[in-house]
């Protein structure tokens, strides 16, 4: 078993083989030969982390014993990039509102569960497929922030999106 | 929000409000007042108000997100179109995707030359994948040229060969990350763009594609291989088509010269002339593990190509023909096959096979298609025809269906019973044989009983689509056996899988 205290000092105690799933605990386990992993906080204290950890350990659990992605594998990468397909299973997990979405990718990112990450910039991106950049705007509640002379330049831009 | 200090100009929002009406009551009030004062004034706010609204942005939830990441998310968007939209959001989308150089690297370069320079500039030392259409202005072709190197993938759409040649020789350096060239020729060129018009002397197309590895093409002639030297490659597809006879000797010795080759899968839909194939030439292609070669025309000779081809290693093997309605008066050529099946299977199957398939589809309104399969522990090897039979009407055919049916019936039979590797097979799965009720008689039963009693015990009998319960019987109950006229012995069989609906419409 291994003992994780996030940012804000909650503890956690969870499998060493779910713990694996993060590169991150994994090699700070491995390194300092112990059983506990504090991660540090981010972005200066602004992150919470207990609630996204919950959301992170879950998706762990879930996906304990699995094979982890190698990286010196640049073709299933980028196979792995060309699909959206996301698993039934991990579609519902991944079904957040979004900020807690965006809290998912931080602490998959941080704490270096690339699978996860994936599923998260997955979701993202077939937000925005099909989308023009307006209806983009929209969902996430962007403005509109470019001057006349940069819009003429993206809608030409966009004229050549819409050539086949 | 007042409190926040202006990024990048050092005011505070108020300050820059005020600032601004009071440029503006300036100018208004200022006895040069010109069109072009307020029109620098109107650019100024715009400006201004673009960088309060980009400030604004920067405190919406998903700009939360680091730029390394936010800058990943456009690589799982394929299209182009959705990565040109995605960097249309806002202007730190825009600013963070911009700066990724591989989300730019797919060039289609009919869309011309400002397009061509833009993702140029863009992509900077990202390899490229770049599509070429026949209709690709010139220009945009020389415009590669100084980035030819960087190219990862190359497909040629409705491309002239003069202008793959041009291209060619444009970009005729090095290219040592081209991994995947295709090349789909105009369905109608004009002779005097063929290949074979390049002199002897010619250098090969994309001769300095030193690491490609995968090569399709699709052409009317096989002559255009013959412009094409690829030491390193482990993909080849052609499909082939053509209203004239080709030369056999182009496809087998671009084979030749690939002996890294993996996979080969070829479709040929002409006529092949073999005159000037050498006698002794056998091409080895000792890396190969799947291997298909499809026939639309030339069944006869595609078998004769086939059995020149020697994969040692193969552990897919296909080799289908099919019929095109075009070529339906010809069907009695269909069966027997003038070239041997089993001659083919014992080539690209020396180990014992342990599994035979036979399966004959038919559905209303669709193609026929007979699937022989032999099955062994390291390979596959898999015969078959397809006739395309969609509009005809049957009374037109030279050859009734059902006479199809029992001739594709009776080949793969006899092909399983003249294999001499029998005595392994353990299991032997029959599928739709229903397409032969015309001539469920004493024919099939004869057929069937020969092949059961020349097989070695058999572990599983599968049958779909058709009852054979008769010949089963008699084959499980020894006292029918002993009032036969035709006395079989047949193997013993410990599991027989009969799905539900076979039975169905039995009394």
């Amino acid at each position: 078993m291994v003992l994780l205290v996030t940012s804000d000092n909650k503890n956690f105690v969870v499998d060493r083989e779910v713990a694996d799933r993060s590169v991150f605990v994994k090699n700070t386990l491995e390194a300092r030969g112990l059983s506990i992993a504090t991660p540090p906080m981010l972005n200066g204290g602004c992150f919470e982390l207990t609630s996204p950890f919950l959301q992170v350990l879950e998706y762990c659990q879930h996906h304990r014993g699995e094979p982890l992605p190698t990286t010196d594998d640049a073709n299933a990468d980028e196979n792995r990039k060309r699909t959206t397909d996301i698993g039934e299973w991990d579609r519902k997990f991944i079904t957040v509102d979004h900020e807690m979405l965006f809290e998912i990718i931080l602490a998959a990112n941080y704490l270096d569960i690339k699978p996860l990450l994936d599923v998260g910039c997955k979701t993202i991106g077939n937000m925005v497929k099909g989308k023009s950049p307006e209806e983009v705007r929209k969902l996430f509640d962007i403005v509109n922030d470019f001057t006349p002379e940069e819009e003429a330049q993206i809608k030409k831009e966009n004229e050549w999106a819409e050539d086949p | 929000m007042d409190t926040h200090t202006y990024p990048g100009r050092g005011l505070s929002l108020s300050q820059l409000l005020f600032a601004l009406n009071e440029e503006l009551k300036r100018v208004t009030h200022s006895p040069s007042f010109t069109l072009e004062a307020v029109s620098q004034l109107d650019q100024d706010a715009s400006a201004a108000l673009a960088s309060i609204r980009e400030w604004r942005n920067s405190f919406t939830c998903v700009n939360s997100i680091p730029i390394d990441i936010l800058s990943l998310i456009p690589t799982y968007l394929p299209a182009q179109k959705d990565r040109f939209h995605a960097a249309s959001v806002c202007r730190h989308w825009r600013g963070t995707l911009l700066k990724h150089g591989a989300l730019w690297s797919q060039l289609v370069l009919k869309k011309g030359e400002d397009y061509v320079s833009t993702l140029l500039e863009r992509a900077k030392g990202s390899m490229l994948d770049i599509v070429v259409h026949g209709d690709a202005p010139a220009g945009t072709i020389q415009m590669i040229s100084p980035c030819a190197h960087q190219t990862r993938y190359l497909e040629f759409i409705q491309t002239d060969w003069k202008d793959i040649r041009t291209f060619s020789e444009f970009n005729s350096g090095q290219l040592p990350l081209l991994r995947i060239l295709k090349i789909f020729s105009p369905e109608a060129p004009n002779p005097c763009d063929q290949p074979n018009v390049a002199t002897p002397s010619s250098p090969p197309n994309f001769r300095g594609s030193v690491n490609l590895e995968q090569f399709v093409i699709t052409s009317a002639k096989l002559s255009s291989l013959s412009h094409f030297v690829f030491p390193n490659l482990t993909m080849f597809k052609l499909s082939s088509y053509s209203t004239e006879q080709c030369s056999a000797s182009l496809l087998l010795n671009f084979l030749n010269a690939s002996p890294t080759l993996q996979t080969v899968e070829v479709r040929i839909s002409h006529r092949i002339d073999l005159r000037d194939v050498p006698q002794e030439m056998v091409v080895v292609l000792p890396n190969v593990k799947n291997f298909s070669l499809h026939s639309d025309g030339d069944m006869e000779n595609v078998y004769t190509i086939a059995a020149l081809i020697l994969c040692p290693r193969a552990r897919y093997t296909s080799l289908p023909h099919g019929e095109t309605e075009t070529r339906m008066n010809a069907h009695l050529r269909i069966f027997p096959t003038p070239f041997p099946w089993n001659a083919i299977v014992q080539q690209y199957m020396a180990s014992p096979i342990e599994a035979v398939t036979v399966k004959i589809e038919h559905p209303q309104d669709e193609d026929m298609r007979c699937f022989l399969m032999f099955q062994s522990e390291t390979a596959v090897v898999r015969l078959g025809f397809i006739v395309e039979v969609i509009g005809m009407d049957e009374d037109d055919l030279s050859m009734s269906h059902a006479e199809m049916h029992w001739g594709i019936f009776s080949q793969a039979l006899t092909t399983i019973q003249d294999h001499p590797l029998l005595s392994h097979i353990k299991r032997l799965e029959l599928e739709h044989w229903s397409v032969l009720e015309a001539f469920w008689t004493i024919s099939v039963e004869d057929k069937v009983e020969e092949l059961l009693g020349s097989l070695g015990p058999l572990d599983e009998l599968t049958i779909r689509g058709c009852d054979l319960r008769i010949l089963l019987s008699t084959f499980l109950d020894g006292s029918e056996l002993e009032d036969s006229e035709r006395p079989i012995i047949f193997p013993h069989i410990h599991q027989q899988i009969c799905p539900g609906q076979i039975f169905q419409d039995l009394p």
